[in-house]
């Protein structure tokens, strides 16, 4: 009779202490949009659309990551040019993205909007776009780490990614180098100025231009680890300097899942 | 079934079930117990248009760096369009191709089908009813054109409801009311619609003062409503400017129209004053502005056997009428501000033209035609265009004389013609700094008959300009065989070239030829690029290297 009542004491000792856990909410990713300017140092407005970016970018901080992309027929140094800000990836995003057929263009996450015939879209639809691709849930989370070595300029980049729901399609990362405040000439509509600041210029790719295959079909809640190396140039000046990587689709679809920029040197 | 039922069937079809109406509609005109007799009955006419590019890539001018040049090597177009008419009613279809054509821009391959453009008409006692797509203009078209330049890539026809009404013989009232066509939509669609509304309402009359006194008064008003998501893009955008730029934009503007001809013996006035009620449109400055718009525009001709002249003059001052102010280039433009200059057709001489400035423009044109002897035509034109502070932005001179059937022979027609020019092409073109472009264009062109059918003709122009890509050289012959064959040869060199090293020629050549209602072209084109940039948007126009094929074909 003891070891009967020990043990229903017991039982229900147990059954009582069942705890009841938190409620658990899984919060999606910051969503962060990446704009992809198309641009060129003979182009008259495009000083007008890197204005606009950049006061977007006072609106909106770090959520939004602006690539200056220098492609193109308008991309042709002037004489009085230093740098030639053209790259082999400028011109295949040129055409993996585009083509380009207007200036300033910019695609907002690589997206095809609602009555839009390309992923590129005039200067007049930045604002809205960026908002609406703000107001968008991420699948993934991006963390994202550099290490410099100032003696021999190289630039180690890692990146953390993970997801929070499945994909049942091939997702690539592309990483990037670009510099900011570099001076140099550029046409605008009071004509060609030696002096102009390009910003956030678009200086070499550490992926493929279309990006780095991560997997063909993505778990959920399964980290992935990539890491990414360069060693800079020495026209570049490392203090302007910053990566920015990307999470993104590649046909049918293009969009960008994620987004992330640190500085080479905080 | 009888024809009333047969009627009210098919309307019903078409009122609730759009596009699939049409569909039905066919089917059944084409199926019906009625297809034996009633069918026969009707008439069927239509035509095709189809073109054939085929790139080679020539670096040396420029014809490279876009998908046909550098993997897809061929692009296609066409247009098949079908008319039939029955039963008082007129239906219209017309189904449009696009096989990696560069058409819709020059720059990139677009690829998509479908139907283009529908229609269903029908006149019932004095009520002329449309529904489907339709192209249409009030007065001049300063504040409504709905119209079609395909080979431009402009179609801008009105996808919803036309009613025009005949109030009597000469008062005529009508109201549109639709969605304006997006002809080259996302993912290949050549059917979709731009979201905001266009409403509109006008009136046309004629009043015979007397004999030599008649009237052709009009005016009309056109209503555009932004949907939310065009506003949403508005509003996002201003959010980005300064607050001393910042306003608050309307979904409705309004533009009026008031126009009128008067005709006194030989001489015709035609006058139209326009406004537009201030919404948002991208200002000098590319950002979007709160503006008023206005259009006054007049044309003043007389002429009688062996003479006419006409004086025209024009004054715009902030219309931009589109479907939403984020949309450029050729998108969302339902009005057209006709140019005040004149419209050349010889090469050279057409190398710079002057579109109406839709922000600021003052425009005066004098068109002279007189016969000074039995085998002579002449033709006398001048045209100025300043901005409203007096900046000059074009002016034209040009002279030309006919000389027909002159000597002893019948077979000569010789034309002699000068034009001077001074264009701006900072203006124009968004080229800050470069100089006017000051171009004078002595022309020739003379056209001998063999024999009834055959015919040669010639043309050769020389453009004497120092500024731009310099001097050009122009000359063509043409060899006729009537009425089928048709052979020509031009080229185009620049012969004093100031923006390469090298001379380069732009030649053309081409067989035409033509059995009964169908005309088959082959061409060989080497054409000069050229950058137009224009509402604070710069797009490239590459040359093109390689070979079009075209065919016409009517029945």
């Amino acid at each position: 009779m003891r070891i009967l009542i020990f043990s229903l004491v017991i039982l229900l000792s147990v059954s009582a202490c069942e705890e009841v856990g938190p409620t658990i909410n899984i919060i999606p990713p910051e969503r962060k949009v990446l704009v992809e300017e198309f641009t060129g140092v003979q182009c008259v407005n495009c000083p007008e659309g890197s204005e606009k970016l950049e006061t977007l970018l006072d609106q909106h901080g770090e959520n939004l990551i602006v690539v200056s992309i220098h492609s193109g027929f308008f991309s042709v140094p002037h004489a009085t040019s230093a740098i030639d800000f053209r790259t082999p990836e400028a011109d295949a995003l040129d055409g993996f993205i585009g083509p380009v057929t207007f200036y300033p263009s910019a695609s907002i996450n690589r997206k095809l909007f609602d009555g839009e015939n390309s992923r590129l879209v005039n200067l007049a639809k930045w604002a809205g776009l960026i908002q609406q691709e703000l107001a968008e849930v991420s699948p993934v989370e991006m963390e994202l780490n550099t290490t410099y070595d100032a003696s021999t300029r190289n630039l180690e980049v890692s990146t953390s990614l993970n997801f929070f729901e499945d994909i049942n399609q091939p997702v690539h990362i592309s990483v990037l180098v670009t510099e900011t405040d570099v001076v140099d000439s550029q046409l605008d509509l009071d004509g060609l100025q030696t002096d102009y600041v390009h910003k956030h210029v678009m200086r070499d790719m550490l992926t493929n231009f279309d990006g780095q295959l991560i997997t063909n079909a993505t778990i959920a809640n399964s980290p992935v680890v990539n890491n990414f190396s360069i060693t800079l140039p020495n026209e570049w000046d490392e203090l302007n300097c910053a990566v920015v990587a990307y999470v993104h689709f590649v046909s049918p679809q293009f969009d960008v899942l994620q987004a992330e920029e640190v500085k080479i040197l905080q | 079934m009888n024809l009333t039922n047969t009627v009210k069937t098919m309307w019903g079809a078409i009122s609730f079930c759009g596009r699939k109406g049409l569909y039905i509609l066919l089917v059944a005109l084409l199926s019906g117990p009625f297809f034996n007799n009633a069918f026969a009955q009707g008439s069927l006419s239509g035509g095709l248009q189809t073109n054939g590019n085929f790139f080679v890539r020539d670096t040396s001018i420029g014809a490279a760096n876009t998908p046909q040049y550098d993997n897809l090597f061929s692009g296609y177009e066409g247009w098949l369009n079908l008319n039939y008419s029955n039963f008082g009613f007129d239906l219209g279809l017309r189904f449009d191709f696009y096989l990696n054509s560069n058409l819709p821009d020059p720059q990139a391959a677009f690829t998509g089908q479908g139907i283009g453009n529908w229609f269903i008409k029908r006149k019932i006692h004095k009520l002329d009813i449309t529904a489907g797509h339709f192209y249409d203009q009030i007065g001049s078209g300063i504040i409504f054109r709905a119209y079609e330049e395909r080979l431009l890539g402009i179609d801008n026809s009105l996808m919803g409801l036309r009613l025009a009404y005949d109030l009597s013989d000469n008062w005529k009232v009508k109201t549109m009311l639709g969605r304006q066509r997006n002809p080259f939509g996302s993912n290949g669609v050549v059917s979709s619609t731009y979201k905001p509304i266009i409403a509109s309402l006008s009136f046309d009359g004629y009043v015979p003062v007397s004999d030599d006194v008649q009237l052709a008064p009009g005016g009309g008003v056109v209503n555009r409503v932004l949907d939310e998501e065009s506003m949403a893009l508005i509003v996002a955008d201003i959010n980005t400017y300064a607050p001393i730029d910042s306003f608050i934009p309307k979904y409705n503007v309004y533009a009026f129209s008031l126009y009128n001809t008067l005709t006194v013996k030989d001489f015709s006035w035609y006058i139209e004053g326009a406004f537009k009620t201030n919404e948002a449109i991208v200002g000098p400055e590319g950002i979007l502005v709160d503006k008023f718009g206005s259009v006054i525009m007049t044309n003043l001709s007389y002429s009688r056997k062996g003479f006419g002249i006409t004086v025209q003059g024009k004054r715009v001052e902030n219309f931009i009428l589109r479907t939403s102010p984020n949309e450029i280039l050729n998108e969302g433009v339902i009005n057209f501000l006709p140019p005040t200059a004149r419209q050349n057709t010889k090469r050279l001489a057409a190398r710079y033209n002057a579109n109406t400035s839709e922000l600021s423009e003052w425009a005066f044109q004098v068109d002279l035609l007189f016969k000074p002897a039995k085998n002579i035509n002449a033709a006398l034109n001048f045209s100025n265009i300043t901005d409203l502070d007096g900046n000059l932005l074009f002016r034209e001179a040009f002279a030309e004389a006919r000389f027909k059937n002159l000597g002893t022979t019948k077979k000569w027609t010789t034309t002699l013609g000068l034009q001077y020019q001074e264009y701006n092409q900072d203006f124009y073109e968004v080229k800050p700094g470069v100089p006017n472009v000051i171009s004078v264009v002595p022309m020739t062109e003379i056209i001998y008959k063999i024999d009834r059918k055959k015919t040669i003709r010639t043309e050769v122009q020389y453009q004497h300009t120092q500024q731009d890509f310099g001097s050009f050289f122009y000359v063509l012959g043409e060899f006729t065989i009537a009425p089928s064959w048709s052979f020509s040869f031009s080229n185009m060199v620049n012969i004093k070239p100031r923006k390469t090293d090298e001379r380069e020629s732009y030649y053309d050549v081409s067989v035409g030829y033509t059995h009964k209602s169908n005309k088959f072209t082959f061409a060989w084109v080497k054409q000069i690029e050229g950058i137009v940039c224009t509402g604070g948007v710069c797009r490239f126009e590459p040359a093109f290297n390689g070979a079009r094929i075209t065919l016409n074909s009517s029945f």
